[in-house]
């Protein structure tokens, strides 16, 4: 019996050890990524982290693709060619809902996500990366993370919140999260009002324009059109202020980087100008100083995704290979007489061999990495012009010439003078109708409707949506008033 | 110690010394009904001296002079052992094993005798598993066991099939899957392919038991209760399947030839959801403009552009199905002598779905050999190679396939009108992009054709096993087992027409390999205690190690050449991804298992197992799991020995823990990641939280069980009752969005899984030349979900469902449909769950939990085999109630919100004017009231019942005719799979067998196939 045991014994430990080695085997490591320990540790993963941020706002369901024509195809310029959902349809035609999960769910959770992500690295940046990167940099990097959190928050309220024009900002407008979250907690919170998210922008962006660099250097256009510096956040400043129907800031703002006279460019830091030809800032390589800002694809790695590209939606079989998604509302501004045939921006149109016509600003081919405008220089103009004229309410000269430039560049035919407009509500009407034509396919139409508390027009089949009506907004995300217990929705 | 070594030297002496003078005993052995049993295997106990019968059952064997007993033993019957005296002619009678309590019921890491067992298992015999028309045995677990949920979410040859023993334990849908064990290894089981889930599958579902050819298998057991799980530690929690293949058997060299020819015929969907055709299309498109107010003008344009009076009128659904050829051919060999015994065997096995496109092909070759070195060192080296090509139709993500993508034969077959023509003039087809073409969902059979979407696999299971008895009742055993799985997915959408148009046609090629290997070592000591043969301890211990180790590379292409025969990506102008991923996990674990049986009366049952894995925190790395069982044979005490009526009584009780650790490979480490490129700057991030603390999810589960044989067995019943609790699920606790996440992973949820089984089997009639046997069996479980985290929280598998404590774990959260307005034909909803006022405003209605659940409440089955002489035939109904499946792409074809498409037939009872009463509302060109949406309109009864499988079978049994043959076996069959099915709910859109998710998804639809086949045995 004793022999027995011993046996069990011998065999029992040589067993073990045949197939031991337990510590090794139970620790295999994952080849995709580093402890989280590290992060901020050097000055490349520091960039790194930056670049991610842009990288966050660049996702096809943000600015990369889907906010840009969210917001063209919820307004009256387009016609939906094939009533699918998972491309807009539903945002199209206004029976968007609660539960839209490729509209209403992953954009609120794209731009919050990128929102995190600034926030996080601001956290990071404080406890411990300023020291690693300097103080300089670290000024420049804090910056860019607060400019994008601003521009985050700018886009949700143009979706998910009543506009700054009804009621002065006094609707519910979003949670306002300003700290990192990298842990499980108790994340209800409330929805700030519109005009206090709005404050958050301007503080934001405020913070960006002292601390941002004046321009990345003349050798590195690249960065200076597809990341922030001090213009950058000042231009998108007007585009705010615009918003709020604060015509005063937005003129203050507007000259900080536009001439007083023609050329109108910025003086200062990256000097922001028109380009003579309008077709260049929509072709390769992109890199324009009429871009400010942009976000850029290349090659096959940086790609808007399936289903989320511009050129795609907007872009015909016959032009790129696009699906032809939404054609251009006949009905809408391009059947406007004053647009003349000659201007060279109805060159950016296509007309299909089936007569309908489609937006041609993104022509490349799959995987359709044309850059996604957020905002070109000719926005600033036709900004502070509307700034100008809503404040002096008079037929202002500048604001004409402003006008002209955008005009003029593109149909040298049609020169306004003062003595075009009878009153300041003709060259509003004016201004207008050229961001119609000058912005056609970069989302700019549905804010523009929106601030001005106007109706959405009506386009097809479909009817008008009054400034009053529910499905004038988005609705709030499903899964946020589940598990937000404060949030509420619109 | 000492004196059993003298006695085994004696012993050893006294065989060697007497094995020299011998004598010659003749006997028969027969079955039950008389019948000569040909191949039983007769032994000399203790000795190697052995013989095999005669076809007609009798033997001659010479033997020692001094043996004293005889092992007689024989496949499906249980062996017997025989005193032979001086006897010169022993005849001996083989009890069948169904009948036999000395059946033997296979284990963690063993066997028992089934007498000896405390804990609830089910074992399902090779004969029930062979030449079915199924590709993956799994399949075949359907109806087969109380207990068992096996169900199929897409008619796909080849798909995954959900298997849920004893109710959802799990949150997430592939961790609620059962353990799977093949010769002990435990293995890689499911979609091993691109899917569980994860991303765009190109084929939906795959399933790597698709690589097991079913008739290698010997026998299939579940393991359902703790005493029988437990011993897999953190993985047994959501039950154990364990397969065992064939070992060959001693004796001649058997060779066993079948063979099956049939075909493959597709389910159609219930009335109310098959497509309209063209003149109801048209009336619908009209009646909708005119309800619009459009002008007769836009009226005729409208219908016009959609070709009215074109004459066009298509059938999708029959367009995009067909008649499938099912086949298979399987050969296999087996033998042996006393030293080496082999099985071998080839299968071929093709099954062509009915939805275009959809095949599988497969071809097996095992290998099994045991030898016997000597009295005390055996081993057995195994090698089995499963090669599968799977065509899958294009569908959507997720495991259950289906879904909303525009070449999708099974949506498109609903969502094209039935006015466009697949053809043009010509004959070729049509793909212009008009209103009369295919300008948004594609032409399914173009796509079909040109397009390419398959899995090619290769799957090997090896495995070497040494045994070796070291004293007597002492064994070791070491098992190592390998699982090697390759799989090719590629998928080829062609240039001209569907998703590849835009990019010139595009290429994706996808390859995965699993290399697993496990390895355990383990000492089984058998005690008889007081040496009284009455009094046993089995006592077993063990350590194990498995690791795999997962590799896929993805590779992506576009701009292809005009020409549609050069699909492989070489050709493409563009590479456009080139990536490669590896996930590893390892577990080990120390195992014991204590049995101690007293006079086959009582018998008490322990398990102990401590586990560690790589998947586990690093706060946490170690668990502990452990089980008690205890059962009592009433039928072996005196009082009952006597009795005519008791045959067999049995009571057990069983209690313990174990775990299930399916989580995510590296889901507990924090990670900060990169691959967020700007600028081509490779840009990192925090991209996963972690959580230090992850651990596996804790099962406690109480086992009741009461096993009952009445007049000789004639009636056996087997109920248990359970309860099983999961604490610490691991879920994702979900968060605001506002947070940029979506929720961290945590031991967070608990689940509870309370039911009864029953088994019955009832053999009414049994005759000389006549039997008939009944087998049913019932199932009824109730999950709750019993903790939650912070109060209800939609389920992590489809917002549609949603959390809530005290709740089945699949409650549909969602608006209450509260019929159309008689007067308006307005859709109408409840506004809350008080269901006392209604609304016609969707947005004014409320969701709520609408007390609709997707987990079946009862399921089970009812098998009737009548054998009248050489005769058989069997039918089984497989059944299921209680749940409710949702229609998720119900809005496209219902009503008039997209009035360009295809509708549902059930849109004929629309409400056209005051007063008519239905449930369908006005149709309305572009409709926005939601009506079709978000509500549990959506909804259908899953109730149903289904003729599973109908065989009427013939056998050969004339000895002479078998014999100028040259056969010993001779049988055929026609068998009927799936022939009948009776849906209860009239609103059923699809077929109800939609998975354990109850979504129908537009997958591809189920099959009924009608077979013949031959068995021939030589």
């Amino acid at each position: 019996m004793k022999k027995k045991i011993l046996y069990i014994t011998m065999l029992s430990s040589v067993m073990m050890m045949a197939v031991s080695c337990s510590k090794e085997t139970l620790s295999p490591v994952p080849t995709t990524s580093i402890s989280d320990a590290n992060a901020f540790a050097t000055t490349d993963r520091i960039l790194g982290q930056v670049k991610n941020l842009y990288a966050g706002m660049r996702s096809g369901s943000f600015y990369g693709g889907r906010y840009i024509i969210y917001n063209d195809i919820r307004a009256d310029e387009f016609i939906n060619e094939l009533t699918n959902v998972v491309t807009g349809y539903d945002v199209w035609n206004g029976t968007m809902n609660n539960s839209s999960t490729n509209s209403v769910v992953s954009l609120w959770a794209q731009a919050y996500f990128t929102i995190n992500l600034c926030n996080v690295f601001l956290d990071g940046m404080a406890a411990s990366g300023n020291t690693v990167v300097g103080s300089t940099l670290a000024a420049n990097y804090n910056a860019e993370a607060k400019m994008v959190r601003a521009i985050c928050y700018y886009s949700l309220l143009q979706l998910y919140a009543r506009p700054y024009s009804d009621g002065a900002g006094s609707k519910p407008g979003l949670p306002l999260r300003l700290q990192g979250n990298t842990g499980s907690g108790n994340y209800d919170l409330a929805r700030s009002t519109v005009a206090q998210v709005y404050q958050q922008v301007l503080d934001d962006l405020n913070f960006a324009e002292t601390n941002l660099p004046l321009t990345y250097g003349s050798a590195a256009q690249l960065s200076n059109v597809t990341r922030g510096h001090k213009n950058t956040a000042i231009a998108f400043k007007t585009r705010v202020y615009l918003s709020m129907q604060k015509y005063t800031e937005a003129t203050t703002e507007a000259n900080k980087i536009v001439s007083a006279t023609p050329p109108f460019t910025a003086a200062t830091g990256v000097p922001f100008a028109l380009q003579s030809d309008i077709t260049k800032v929509f072709a390769s390589p992109y890199i324009t100083t009429e871009s400010v800002l942009s976000m850029p694809f290349n090659g096959t790695t940086e790609t808007p995704g399936g289903q989320n590209q511009l050129g795609y939606y907007y872009g015909q079989t016959g032009l790129n290979g696009g699906n032809g998604e939404y054609s251009l509302n006949t009905n809408g501004i391009i059947a406007n007489a004053g647009w003349t045939a000659t201007d060279k921006r109805r060159s950016l149109i296509y007309t299909a061999t089936n007569g309908k016509k489609f937006v041609s600003k993104y022509p490349s081919v799959s995987p359709f990495t044309d850059y996604a405008p957020v905002m070109r220089y000719s926005e600033v103009l036709l900004n502070l012009a509307e700034a100008k004229v809503r404040t002096s309410n008079t037929v202002d000269a500048q604001a004409v010439a402003l006008l002209n430039a955008v005009r003029n560049r593109s149909d040298a035919s049609t020169i306004f003078t003062v003595a075009s407009f009878a009153t300041a509500a003709d060259l509003i009407a004016a201004i207008l109708t050229e961001r119609r034509i000058e912005f056609l396919g970069e989302g700019l139409r549905a804010p523009d409707l929106a601030r001005l508390a106007l109706p959405i027009p009506a386009k097809g089949s479909i009817a008008a949506i009054p400034f009053s009506a529910q499905n004038y907004i988005w609705p709030i995300s499903a899964t946020e008033l589940q598990l937000n217990k404060l949030m509420t929705d619109n | 110690m000492r004196k059993l070594v003298t006695m085994l030297l004696c012993v050893i002496l006294a065989i060697t010394q007497l094995a020299a003078q011998s004598r010659t005993v003749k006997g028969k052995v027969t079955d039950e009904k008389g019948n000569g049993v040909p191949q039983a295997s007769v032994l000399v106990k203790g000795t190697t001296v052995g013989t095999t019968t005669l076809n007609d059952g009798t033997y001659s064997i010479a033997v020692p002079s001094t043996a004293k007993i005889l092992v007689v033993s024989s496949l499906n019957f249980a062996s017997q052992e025989i005193t032979i005296g001086t006897k010169s002619e022993v005849n001996v009678f083989l009890q069948s094993n169904s009948q036999n309590l000395e059946e033997v019921v296979v284990v963690g890491y063993g066997t028992q005798k089934k007498t000896n067992s405390t804990a609830s298992t089910v074992k399902i015999g090779g004969d029930k598993l062979s030449d079915k028309p199924f590709a993956s045995i799994d399949q075949m677990l359907q109806g087969a066991a109380a207990g068992v949920q096996s169900t199929a979410s897409t008619g796909q040859p080849g798909a995954n099939q959900q298997i849920r023993i004893r109710g959802i334990g799990s949150f997430s849908l592939g961790a609620s899957q059962p353990l799977f064990v093949i010769d002990g290894v435990i293995m890689n089981g499911g979609d091993l392919s691109n899917g569980n889930g994860g991303g765009f599958n190109i084929n939906p579902s795959t399933n790597v038991l698709a690589t097991l050819n079913s008739d290698d298998v010997e026998s299939v057991s579940i393991l359902k209760d703790a005493a029988a799980t437990s011993i897999y530690g953190s993985r047994g929690g959501n039950g154990v399947i364990l397969i065992t293949t064939k070992s060959g058997k001693v004796g001649k060299t058997q060779f066993r030839l079948s063979t099956d020819l049939g075909i493959n015929s597709v389910i159609l969907p219930p009335k109310a959801g098959r497509p309209i055709r063209a003149d109801d299309w048209f009336n619908l498109l009209k009646e909708g403009l005119t309800n619009n107010g459009a002008s007769a003008a836009t009226i005729n344009t409208t219908m016009a552009s959609y070709g009215y009076g074109n004459g066009v009128d298509i059938d999708w659904f029959d367009l995009i199905t067909r008649k499938g050829t099912q086949q298979q051919v399987n050969l296999s060999a087996s033998g042996g002598d006393a030293k080496t015994k082999f099985f071998l065997s080839g299968g071929y096995f093709k099954q062509q779905g009915t939805t275009l496109g959809t095949d599988l092909t497969r071809f097996t070759g095992n290998v099994k050999i045991t030898h016997t070195a000597t009295d005390r060192l055996s081993f057995t080296t195994k090698i089995t190679v499963g090669d599968v090509v799977q065509n899958s139709a294009l569908a959507s993500n997720g495991p259950s396939g289906g879904g909303g993508f525009f070449g999708n034969p099974g949506y498109v077959s609903l969502v094209l009108r039935p006015t466009q023509n697949p053809y043009n003039a010509d004959g070729t087809y049509n793909i212009s992009s008009n209103n009369l073409g295919f300008p948004a969902h594609y032409n399914p059979l173009y796509v079909a054709a040109n397009d390419k979407r398959y899995l090619k696999a290769l799957s090997i299971l090896g495995g070497e096993t040494v045994e070796y008895k070291i004293l007597s009742g002492l064994k070791f055993t070491s098992n190592l087992g390998i699982q090697y799985n390759a799989n090719e997915e590629y998928q080829f959408n062609n240039q001209f027409h569907g998703d590849g148009s835009g990019s010139a046609g595009s290429a994706l090629s996808i390859y995965t390999r699993n290399f697993l290997w496990s390895w355990y070592n383990q000492l089984d000591y058998h005690i008889d205690i007081n040496r009284s043969k009455r009094f046993y301890a089995d006592v077993k211990a063990g350590y194990e190690v498995t690791k795999n180790s997962r590799l896929q590379q993805q590779s992506a292409a576009q701009g292809f050449p005009p020409k549609l025969d050069l699909y492989s990506s070489e050709n493409a102008a563009t590479s456009t991804t080139g990536q490669q991923f590896s996930s590893d996990y390892a577990f080990t674990g120390a195992y014991s298992t204590a049995s101690f049986s007293y006079d086959d009366r009582f018998n008490l049952y322990g398990s102990f197992r401590r586990d560690g894995s790589s998947r586990f925190g690093s706060n946490n790395p170690f668990g502990n799991f452990w089980s008690v069982g205890t059962s009592w044979n009433v039928s072996n005490e005196n009082f009952l020995k006597s009795s005519t009526v008791i045959s067999n009584l049995k009571l057990r009780a069983s209690y313990g823990t174990n775990g299930n650790a399916e989580i995510g490979n590296y889901a507990w480490r924090p990670q900060y990641g990169f691959g967020y490129n700007y600028n081509g700057i490779a840009g990192g991030t925090f991209n996963v939280i972690g959580n230090t603390d992850l651990t596996w999810e804790q099962n406690k589960q109480t086992d009741i069980g009461i096993e009952l044989g009445l007049f000789k067995n004639r009636v056996s019943i087997t109920a248990d009752y359970y309860k099983r609790t999961t604490n610490g699920s691991l879920l994702s606790q979900q968060l605001s969005r506002t947070t940029g996440f979506t929720g961290v992973i945590n031991n967070l949820g608990n689940l509870q899984n309370k039911g009864i089984e029953l088994s019955l089997t009832v053999i009414p009639v049994q005759t000389k030349n006549f039997s008939w046997t009944v087998n049913f069996n019932y199932s009824h479980n109730k999950n709750q979900v019993t903790k939650l985290p912070s109060g209800d929280q939609f389920n992590p598998q489809s917002g549609s469902y949603l959390l809530r404590e005290g709740q089945d774990f699949y409650s549909y959260y969602t608006r209450a449909w509260a019929g159309v307005n008689p007067d308006t034909g307005s859709p109408q909803w409840y506004t809350d769950s008080t269901r006392s006022a209604v609304t016609t405003t969707f947005a004014a209605a409320k969701l709520f939990l609408v007390g609709k659940s997707a987990s079946p409440t009862d399921f089970g089955s009812l098998g009737n085999t009548f054998t009248f002489k050489n005769f058989t035939c069997s039918f089984d109904f497989y059944y299921n109630y209680g749940n409710y499946v949702a229609e998720n792409y119900f809005r496209f074809f219902t009503d008039g919100s997209f009035p360009t498409r295809g509708k549902y037939t059930f849109m004929l009872d629309r409400w056209q004017k005051k007063g008519d009463i239905t449930n369908v509302p006005i149709y309305k060109y572009g409709d926005a009231t939601n009506g079709a949406t978000g509500s549990d309109r959506l909804f259908f009864k899953g109730d149903y019942v289904r003729l599973r499988n109908i065989q009427f079978g013939y056998q050969l049994s004339d000895k002479n005719v078998l014999a100028k043959l040259h056969l010993t076996a001779l049988s055929f069959y026609v068998r009927g799979t799936n022939l009948w099915t009776k849906v209860y709910d009239p609103n059923a859109t699809s077929d109800p067998e939609q998975g354990v998710q109850g979504f129908s998804n537009q997958s591809v639809a189920p099959s009924s196939s009608v077979t013949v086949g031959l068995n021939l045995g030589f």
